[in-house]
């Protein structure tokens, strides 16, 4: 029948089976050792039955050697099979010989199991025919086994194997995917539709489409580009991460991952299989910490496990200064080609599960200049022992570092002021103590002979000792204007304060003739300490008078002007002026005069300057040769 | 009480002794004198005249400026003598430093603060203090 069959299929193989059939054909009706070869060689069992007498049944010795069993010790009777078929395929065997004895169209062709003579179980397909006489009636039964049970094994394995697969898939939770390239066809299980909140008849008919209308577009461009790297084969294995559209509009991150399992003759990808993973949580948490890294106020950046950039604060951009922000992805030892060696060593360290770190560590610059770095290397863990990466922590302290630096500057130069004043004091003192002692012994000397007071050297003596004595209070109070004024300053209106002083000197004004003019607005009030203020008053008003020209009318004027938190007050006479080219230098300074002025001391100018800068402000002049000049001196002001 | 009975001197400056003698002579400051050239010394020596029930000096001129003991050492140690008779002090120092002198006035046994040099008038302003106190 099935020779009918392919005549009728295969019209053009006719003319050559016809002649070879008919040869072999007849080949085997002359020579039954072809026969014999035939069903030794083509099946693993003959048999032929006699329906009339169904006890005596043929079976060849093929029959038997795939069953186990010794052929020339097998009687050639029916119930020899019988005894081993499994029970109930023997059942479905009658079953299967009852229809086609009754019907000959209904194909006799079953799968049963023997029991090999070593216990295991033999498959055997078992196909047969009814051979019937002239009337229709069963007389002979011709039939054919094929063991299968090489097939059975492997379809078990197989189904074992789908099963195992189909378990480890649904305890991972992993939606999976397979995706014909070529023609779109795509197979999703329920749990890929349902990662995005649907089920799987809700997104039916399912095709690449639907992949692609329920991703984010932005996520799906990067995809392709990966993707087509794969199929470039560039990549062992795709893989992304990308944002796909639930049912209920938001946003599921998932870890899409695949591989090209079949290819065409051209090397095109065919077939794609691959699987979704859930990963929202772990993006969430890495997204906030992303975030939280790039607004860090220090330099910190993370990196994978490839020492790839995951996430770099703004300060780290400054600090490495790093001009593409688009580092993310990229290699550190990309993006800081000059990296040290020993870093690459500490990295790998710390990728092992170690935290390395430094406080102070002084780094020279390819310019020269140094900079001083705090840093730290922390491995990131994905799961409990799994180091995904690590954190690196930096902090640029190079202007800690010189802020210490000048504080220990500063705490030297305090040091060596701390001394220089108690120099100065025991100085003064003990030069106190014994000009002291020459002003009592000269006035001793003078009260036991009163003649010596004319004479010239005993004279010179005591301006001499005057001098010292004179000196060394000066010294003192230089020594004694104290820093630390603030507990000491007193509110006082400037403009009272100076109408005062200028009782005291309207003698020597009215003298000189100079108009002095307190031009001060009433309100203004400064911080000073009053003697202070006095002297310092006293000193420029003085000068003013002292140093005023002859040739025309002179004047000192006082006026003040707030400036920020100053006061500042402008003595401005037109009287000899200073010639500040040769003497700015050394206008403050102690004992430096610059007029012929035999009143004048020098002392003056130096202490007012000291009281001025004790009480926190200070003191510019301009001046030009008669002309005149102006001081400018800064108080603090006190508002209210 | 027309004159001082006993003055004491404690100084480490012997031209200062010596100036000082000479101006107690002439304005007739004191019946005697006692001169001691540090702190310690003046300690143990009155520490002595008292336990001995001797005379005390009416009156202390004190350096504060001295070796071994200085002048507030010695006043320190000098308050924690039980003595029943009042010693007027008076420092005599060249130190003209505020805060030396608002300690001195801080001794309630401390009755002034003479700024060195001494001189006759100065030491006949002592003396007529002494004198109303008295």
């Amino acid at each position: 029948m099935e020779n009918d069959q392919n005549k009728k299929e295969n019209p053009v193989a006719e003319e050559n089976e016809n002649y070879l059939k008919k040869e072999l054909y007849a080949l085997i009706k002359d020579d039954s050792t072809l026969f014999d070869f035939l069903q030794e060689a083509a099946l693993d069992g003959l048999w032929f039955w006699d329906l009339n007498q169904p006890e005596n049944e043929w079976m060849n010795s093929r029959f038997w050697t795939t069953l186990g069993y010794d052929p020339d010790k097998m009687p050639h009777k029916s119930s020899a099979w019988q005894h081993i078929i499994h029970k109930e395929d023997l059942k479905y065997v009658y079953a299967n010989f009852t229809k086609h004895s009754k019907d000959p169209s209904y194909p006799y062709d079953q799968i049963v199991r023997y029991q090999h003579k070593l216990g295991h179980t033999i498959w055997i397909r078992c196909r047969g025919v009814i051979l019937r006489d002239d009337y229709g009636k069963p007389v002979r039964m011709l039939g054919a086994h094929t063991d299968i049970t090489e097939i059975k094994k492997k379809e078990e394995k197989l189904r074992l194997q789908s099963a195992f697969f189909k378990q480890v898939i649904d305890s991972t939770d992993l939606g999976t995917w397979q995706w014909n390239v070529k023609t779109g066809e795509t197979i999703f299980n329920e749990r890929w539709a349902e990662i995005i909140g649907y089920t799987l008849e809700e997104l039916e008919p399912v095709s690449i489409e639907t992949w692609i209308t329920h991703t984010v577009p932005k996520d799906l461009e990067k995809s392709n580009k990966i993707l087509q790297d794969h199929f470039a084969k560039k990549t062992p294995v795709y893989e992304f991460e990308a944002r796909m559209i639930h049912k209920n509009g938001s946003y599921i991150w998932v870890l899409d991952k695949g591989k090209v399992v079949s290819w065409d003759e051209e090397g095109n990808p065919e077939w794609m299989v691959g699987s979704h993973q859930e990963i929202n949580e772990k993006k969430k948490a890495y997204e906030r910490n992303r975030l939280f890294i790039q607004q860090a106020p220090t330099a910190i950046a993370m990196f994978d496990w490839d020492m790839k950039y995951l996430a770099a604060s703004q300060e780290w951009f400054s600090v490495f200064d790093i001009n593409d922000k688009e580092i993310v992805g990229k290699s550190h030892y990309e993006v800081l080609p000059e990296i040290a060696n020993k870093w690459k060593v500490s990295h790998q360290k710390c990728l092992k599960g170690k935290v390395i770190k430094n406080n102070e560590e002084r780094v020279k610059r390819a310019d020269g200049s140094v900079q001083w770095l705090s840093w730290e290397f922390r491995p990131w863990l994905i799961d409990e022992n799994k180091v995904g990466g690590i954190i690196i922590h930096m902090s640029d302290i190079t202007k800690i570092k010189q802020e210490e630096e000048l504080k220990s500057l500063l705490a030297v130069a305090e040091d060596q002021n701390k001394r220089l004043r108690n120099f100065a004091h025991i100085v003064s003192h003990n030069l106190k103590s014994h000009s002291g002692n020459f002003e009592m012994l000269l006035d001793l000397l003078i009260q036991e002979k009163p003649e010596i007071e004319d004479n010239e050297i005993v004279k010179l003596f005591k301006t001499a000792s005057e001098n010292l004595t004179e000196t060394i209070v000066h010294l003192n109070e230089v020594v004694l204007i104290n820093t630390l004024v603030n507990d000491n300053l007193v509110r006082l209106n400037l403009r009272e304060v100076i109408h005062k002083t200028l009782e005291i000197v309207s003698a020597i004004a009215i003298e000189k003739q100079v108009t002095i003019n307190n031009l001060v607005k009433p309100d203004i009030c400064v911080l000073c300490i009053p003697a202070y203020l006095d002297s310092i008053l006293l000193n420029f008003i003085t000068n003013g008078i002292k140093y005023s020209s002859n040739e025309r009318e002179s004047y000192v004027s006082l006026s003040a002007d707030l400036e920020g938190d100053y006061v500042v007050l402008s003595v401005v006479d037109n009287g000899l002026g200073i010639d500040l080219k040769k003497h700015r230098s050394k206008l403050f300074g102690m004992y430096k005069t610059f007029h012929h002025n035999k009143d004048a001391r020098g002392i003056g100018l130096f202490i007012t300057k000291n009281q001025v800068e004790a009480m926190g402000g200070k003191i510019e002049v301009e001046s030009e040769v008669n002309k005149g000049t102006t001081f400018k001196i800064y108080l603090k002001y006190e508002k209210n | 009480m027309k004159k001082i009975d006993i003055a004491c001197i404690i100084d480490d400056d012997p031209i200062f002794i010596f100036g000082m003698k000479k101006i107690m002579k002439l304005i007739d400051f004191c019946k005697s004198l006692m001169v001691f050239r540090d702190g310690e010394e003046a300690l143990n020596n009155l520490k002595a005249i008292i336990s001995a029930n001797e005379k005390l000096p009416d009156v202390i001129l004190l350096d504060l400026n001295m070796p071994v003991l200085d002048g507030w050492q010695f006043l320190e140690e000098f308050v924690k003598i039980p003595c029943e008779k009042k010693i007027i002090i008076y420092i005599v120092s060249s130190s003209v430093d505020p805060q030396d002198i608002l300690r001195a006035k801080s001794y309630e046994l401390v009755s002034d603060y003479i700024v060195k040099p001494v001189t006759v008038e100065k030491l006949k302003n002592v003396l007529s203090d002494l004198k109303k106190v008295s």
